[in-house]
Order: C-alpha cells, then structure tokens, then sequence
C-alpha cells in the first residue's frame, strides 16, 4: 500500500498515511504516525460496523421500496368483488369507462404497497361509499339488505322452534291421555300392531 | 289405541299465511321506499344541506359556518371531462368574488387521491377542496354525476343549482346569482 492512497472521511479525502493506517515502505511500523495514532483503530472499528451493520441497513433500504410484482389475476380477483360506484350493477372488473380502469389500477397500486383484500375492501368503503361492495348507500336500503335474511331466518327458525316444541308437548300430553290428537298438522297415525308390542313389552317388563 | 290418530285444525291457521303476507309486504314497502329515495332528482332549492368537509390542503369546511356569506360548492372528479372543461371559468370566478366575500370549496367526487392530487394542480384550482368521503356530501345533495354546482346564500338557502359545466354560455347566469346573493 502506498501512502497516497485516499480514504473518504469527514474531512474529505485525506492520505491513508494521515491515519496512522499504512506503514512505511520497508514494512516497519510508520515512526511519523500522527499524534492521534488511536484514530486508525477508532476507524477501523468504525469500518468493522458499518460493514456489519450499515450494509444490512443498506441492504434493507434497498429491500423495502422493490415493489411486490402484482399480476392482472390478483387484480382482476379483487375487482371481481367491488361495484362501479357510477355504474349501475357492474363490476370494477368488467366495467368499460375509464374511471373504472383508474380504480382497477388503483387496486394494484395497493395490492403493489402490500394491502391485503380487506384492507383494499376498506379503502374502496371509505373512499367510495358502501355502494362499492355491492350495499345500497341509501340507509334504508342497507338495513333492508342486511337486516331482512336476518329477520327471515329468525322467524323461520322461530316458526320451526315453535312447531318442534308445541309437537313434543302435545306428543308427550297424547301419550298420557292415550289417543288424544297429538298436535298442529300432525299426520302421525301410530300402527296398531306397535302399539301392541309395547303394551306387551311394557308387561313383560313389569 | 285401535283407532288411527287423527290431526287436529290449528288454533290459529290464518297466522303463518297473514305473518307471510307481512314480511313480504313490508320487504316491498321498504325496497320501493328505498328505490324511490335514490331515484329522486338532485335538490334544487331549499336549505342547503349541512356538511363537513376534510379538505386535502388541511383543516375542515364546516358549511353551517359559513353562514352569512355566499358559498359555491362544485362537485368535480378527475375522470370528469367537463370538469376539467370548467376549471379554468371557476378559477376565474373564484379570483373575481373571492375579493368580495365568497367562500368556494371543490368536492372531490368517486376519486382516487393521487387522481385527483394531480387533476388540481393540472387545473391549477387554488380554492379549498377535499374527497367527499364515503359520498356522503353528495348523497345529501343528491349528486350523481360531475360536475355539479351549487350557490347557496347568505342565510344557507340553495340560490342556484347548475347541473353539468359552467361555460361561457351559462356563466353570465351564475354571475348575475352571485351578484343577487351576495346584495340579499
């Protein structure tokens, strides 16, 4: 190494020499070393961490903003299951107009910033309204979407609760009252000969 | 126990038959309530509807706060032709009434924000906007399509309502409205 070699430092290109960090030429340790001779080995720790830990970080610097390749089926995926807030009934992925391409292309920009369906589902709500995920905007309108399968289910489930129930009241009331009708719509017609064979087998139990 | 069991009547047989012709009759009534609410025109007169508005140069527009003073409100979207069409004759009416007290404020419609970040600096749109957020402003106003534009007037009254462009054909129109408002 000669000692017009440069290294970038704070101070600007300076000899290695200036250092401390070269030697003479004949391999012997440099007599002329600068006063502050701990300032070689300062930098070359210096240098030891930068490498181990600056290159990661440079590493990473590069990492993050490399965009995740989006391909047109994620794209596609996901518009297939959001509406043309101007359109009527159609999807963002078959949708024509030209405002429905920038909202595809702003699928994929945050499909390519790393949002997940739902967080890209949030968006689209917050910025567009709820007509983009197939609700009526009009309140009414949501509440009779949302709310009528409820209620539907409720009362059919509580028709079907009920008829359940009252047919094993009126079962258990028919059993004692032996023969009394047994309940709403029932069409049950017990066979003579069962009835029988549990009568028998009820005696032989006793 | 020889004899078949036979079924009874209902107590009440009318009941699941009346409890259907409910359920379906108020699912009607609520669909065409609904259709019929959506399908109405834009608002023409009346109190203006009140609403706050994030706008995109920071801080809010609070329309009930501007009460007593002349207010033009343009609802806009960078996919909108027209709009961009009519920027350059509402930058010159906000440059000509912003001197005499008039409030303007853009409403960024069904936009995305880089879209629109860069349809108002192409357009060179100096006065307040924000994305109406969710479309509630313009479902208040019942706005469904661009551009749109409305004067409301000093005691928060809808003066005028432009449906469509302002262009050198009607914005002698929206001059004469202005100057009518801000005399009342």
């Amino acid at each position: 190494m000669s000692g017009d070699q440069l290294l970038i430092g704070r101070a600007g290109l300076k000899p290695l020499r200036y250092y401390g960090l070269v030697t003479s030429k004949s391999g012997t340790p440099n007599r002329n070393r600068p006063v502050h001779s701990w300032l070689g080995s300062s930098l070359i720790f210096t240098l030891i961490l930068i490498l181990m830990f600056g290159g990661n970080s440079a590493r990473a610097q590069v990492a993050a903003p490399t965009p995740r390749p989006v391909t047109d089926d994620e794209v596609n995926r996901i518009s297939r299951a959001l509406y043309c807030p101007v359109c009527q009934n159609i999807t963002l992925e078959v949708c024509p107009t030209e405002a429905c391409a920038r909202w595809r292309e702003q699928v994929r920009d945050l499909l390519t910033e790393g949002k997940t369906e739902p967080e890209i589902r949030q968006y689209f709500i917050d910025r567009f309204g709820m007509r983009t995920v197939g609700l009526p905007t009009d309140p009414t309108g949501q509440l009779l979407s949302v709310g009528i399968p409820l209620v539907l289910v409720l009362v059919v489930g509580g028709l079907l609760a009920f008829n359940i129930l009252s047919r094993r009241r009126r079962g258990t009331a028919s059993a004692v009252d032996d023969g009394e009708p047994i309940g709403y719509g029932d069409e049950v017609v017990v066979p003579d000969d069962y009835a029988a064979r549990l009568e028998a087998q009820l005696k032989e139990l006793r | 126990m020889s004899e078949a069991v036979q079924p009874t009547k209902a107590a009440h047989p009318w009941l699941v038959p009346l409890l259907a012709v409910v359920v379906v009759g108020a699912i009607i009534a609520g669909f065409g309530l609904a259709l019929n609410r959506s399908q109405q025109d834009s608002i023409d007169s009346g109190p203006a509807p009140d609403f706050t508005l994030r706008l995109d140069s920071g801080g809010d527009f609070k329309l009930s706060e501007k009460r007593g003073k002349v207010v033009v409100m343009n609802f806009w979207a960078s996919w909108c032709g027209p709009c961009r069409s009519e920027a350059p004759m509402l930058n010159s009416l906000y440059t000509e009434y912003r001197a005499k007290g008039v409030e303007f404020v853009g409403v960024g419609y069904l936009d995305n924000r880089n879209d629109a970040l860069r349809f108002i600096s192409e357009t060179n749109m100096s006065y307040p906007t924000g994305n109406d957020d969710g479309t509630r402003v313009s479902r208040a106003y019942r706005v469904r399509q661009v551009p749109e534009s409305y004067l409301i007037d000093k005691q928060g009254n809808i003066a005028m309502h432009i449906s469509g462009e302002i262009t050198p054909a009607n914005v002698a129109q929206v001059r004469a409205a202005l100057e009518k408002a801000l005399a009342g």
